[in-house]
């Protein structure tokens, strides 16, 4: 079977999870597999409802301790849950958690672990597992060299199209949590607080960002980015230089030692484009950038190259993008 | 403390490939990143705490520069796992090899760095945790140790989380923890002088079959990251107009 790890939040499950199940569809039907969701909490259901249609299968794995996520817990749950089942392949979804957990699990269960994982197929039966190396300077295509032997898929976010519905639901089905496998006070790590940061929503689940350098100036000038940004349904992303010149919280920071991301809509304001930027982005659908000088290197991976000066375009830009209304995107 | 530190490709490099292998001789390397806020971090808490910082490799060649390096920050002692069996070793066989290290070692606490530049897996830290059963922290941005237990706050989707956990623990260090130091002079000098300990793997006990990589490449090839792009630079107004236009299209 082929097992995909969901990942939800309030509103429901994560974008990564729509596209991880799409992954996994890659490699069920070539292989005339079943496609298994595994939901991880100790309330799946409101989740598990908007997901019956992409998935053959569907398990929730429920249990107090598995309320707030921590690797340890949700580690030992899943290993011994899915240290029965058959496992071809297990796609976990590239984001803070599943990268934190994806190791564990490769450790507990045998199996490898590829990250960083931008496309799926098979090939004469095998699985075969491309991914990013070197900041997206190459692509290495990988297969488990046990043949048949299971292994951990994470994927890069934006990186596959999202699972659609079938005409039916699929399965629903429980997973044991075993009896007395996790017990509190055993526990070794506790979360203590979350703290939501000001930098806009998220990055990696963001459909639109507008991505700010040194071209902007100021932090005043990030201003004119999160105008453009609301009005798109989107949200402000920085290279490091206007990390560093204190314009930008490291969270919002794209490329090689901050983020990778994959939005749709990837707009570069006043960024040269150094390799280190572009192992962050070179992911997303669409690249527009906007710079002044004409041999910046960031044009050779746009679709639009803007020549000219960002804060008088930006402005005429958002006149123009508001004579037609244009609706904020929903996500 | 031990510190695991690996050497990577300076990220400005061009990598270059050659019979589906990647051309290393011409690459500048530099200490990865990552580990350099391990570094930072295990003599920010020496300072702090007292102890011992050991920095420990483990690849076939070439390594010996990467530990002075972290010695000329102020690591008391470098450890190499040198052997030519660990050319072309995996995360999934090099986690094991410093497991095994490590686990000769008296420590209360493993750093690494959250990922490393090359490979960007992200799994020697994480691996490391579960090979010797210690709690993995990962991705922190903060650090404040007290007793045996200790609190740190790691990077997450949105914002930041606080976790609490025992000690002897794995920590991976995200950007932000702190701001290496450069090594001075006089630790440079000193570094030169220190003693590398090597070990191999006959001597971990480990043989070369547990390390195989589990898995196999098929092809290595360059991505073609180009787009071919319009380019507009002629009037600011009607670049607007049509970058509208592009981008209503694009959402
Ligand atoms: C180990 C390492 C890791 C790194 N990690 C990252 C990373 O994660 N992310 C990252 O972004 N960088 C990273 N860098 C830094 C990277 O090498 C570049 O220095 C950085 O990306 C440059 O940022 P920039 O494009 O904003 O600035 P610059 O390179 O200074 O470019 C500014 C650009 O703005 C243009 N400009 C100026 N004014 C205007 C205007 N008014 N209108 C339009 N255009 C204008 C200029 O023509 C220029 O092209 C890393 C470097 C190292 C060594």
């Amino acid at each position: 079977m082929i097992w995909v790890l969901a990942e939800c939040d309030n509103n429901g499950p994560k974008a990564i999870t729509l596209e991880a199940l799409g992954a996994g569809r890659l490699l069920a039907d070539p292989l005339n597999l079943k496609l298994c969701l595994i939901l991880v909490g100790s309330n799946t259901s409101a989740c598990a409802k908007n997901l019956m249609r992409k998935a053959d299968r569907v398990y929730s794995l429920e249990d107090p301790l598995l309320f707030t996520y921590t690797n340890e817990a949700y580690n030992a749950a899943l290993a011994a849950f899915l240290g029965r089942q058959e496992v071809r392949a297990l796609i976990t979804p590239g984001t803070s958690t599943g990268r934190d957990l994806g190791p564990l699990l490769s450790v507990s269960l045998g199996m490898p672990y590829s990250q960083n994982t931008v496309g799926l197929g098979v090939s004469e039966g095998a699985v075969h597992i491309r991914r990013r190396l070197y900041g997206g300077k190459l692509i290495e295509t990988v297969t488990p060299a046990t043949g048949k032997g299971g292994v951990i898929i994470s994927i890069m976010p934006g990186a596959f199209e999202e699972a659609k519905d079938r005409g039916t639901d699929g399965e629903a089905a429980r997973a044991e949590v075993v009896e007395g496998l996790l017990r509190e006070e055993a526990l070794r790590i506790r979360v203590k607080g979350f703290a939501r940061e000001a930098a806009g929503m998220d990055l990696i689940e963001a459909r639109v960002i507008v991505a700010g350098g040194r071209g902007v100036g100021s932090a005043e000038g990030f201003r004119l980015l999160e105008g453009l940004a609301a009005l798109l349904g989107g949200t402000v992303g920085a290279s490091r230089s206007a990390v560093d010149a204190g314009w930008m919280p490291h969270a919002a920071q794209v490329g090689q030692t901050g983020k990778t991301v994959a939005p749709r809509l990837y707009i570069a304001c006043g960024i040269s484009g150094a390799p280190q930027h572009l192992a962050g982005m070179t992911g997303a659908r669409h690249i527009v950038a906007i710079n002044k000088d004409p041999g910046a290197p960031i044009f050779k991976v746009a679709d639009i190259g803007i020549v000219g000066d960002l804060h008088t375009l930006i402005p005429m830009l958002i006149e123009e993008l508001k004579k037609t209304k244009a609706t904020p995107i929903a996500r | 403390m031990v510190v695991c530190i690996k050497r990577v490709p300076d990220t400005g490099a061009r990598v270059e490939m050659d019979g589906g292998r990647v051309r290393e001789e011409r690459l500048e390397w530099v200490l990865n990143p990552y580990d350099e806020f391990g570094v930072e971090e295990a003599l920010l808490l020496k300072a702090e705490h007292g102890g011992k910082v050991t920095a420990l490799t483990a690849r076939a060649s070439g390594g010996e520069e990467t530990l002075r390096k972290a010695l000329a920050m102020g690591a008391d002692e470098a450890v190499y796992v040198k052997d030519a069996l660990l050319d072309g070793i995996d995360g999934h066989g090099i986690a094991r090899v410093l497991a095994k290290a490590v686990s000769r070692m008296r420590i209360d606490l493993v750093i690494c760095g959250k990922q490393s530049t090359d490979s960007e897996a992200g799994y020697v830290g994480g691996a490391l945790a579960a090979l010797l059963d210690m709690p993995l922290v990962s991705a922190i941005k903060r650090l404040r140790i007290t007793g045996g237990r200790f609190e740190a706050d790691r990077e997450v989707e949105g914002g930041v989380e606080t976790v609490e956990a025992s000690l002897p623990a794995v920590l991976t260090a995200q950007k932000g923890l702190n701001e290496p130091r450069y090594p001075s002079l006089p630790g440079i000098m000193r570094a030169k002088r220190q003693e590398i300990k090597y070990l191999d793997l006959a001597s971990l006990g480990i043989g070369r079959e547990e390390l195989e990589n589990p898995l196999k490449r098929v092809s290595l090839a360059y991505p073609s990251m180009e787009r071919k792009g319009r380019m507009l630079a002629g009037d600011i107004g009607e670049s607007a107009k049509e970058l509208a236009e592009f981008i209503r299209h694009a959402v």
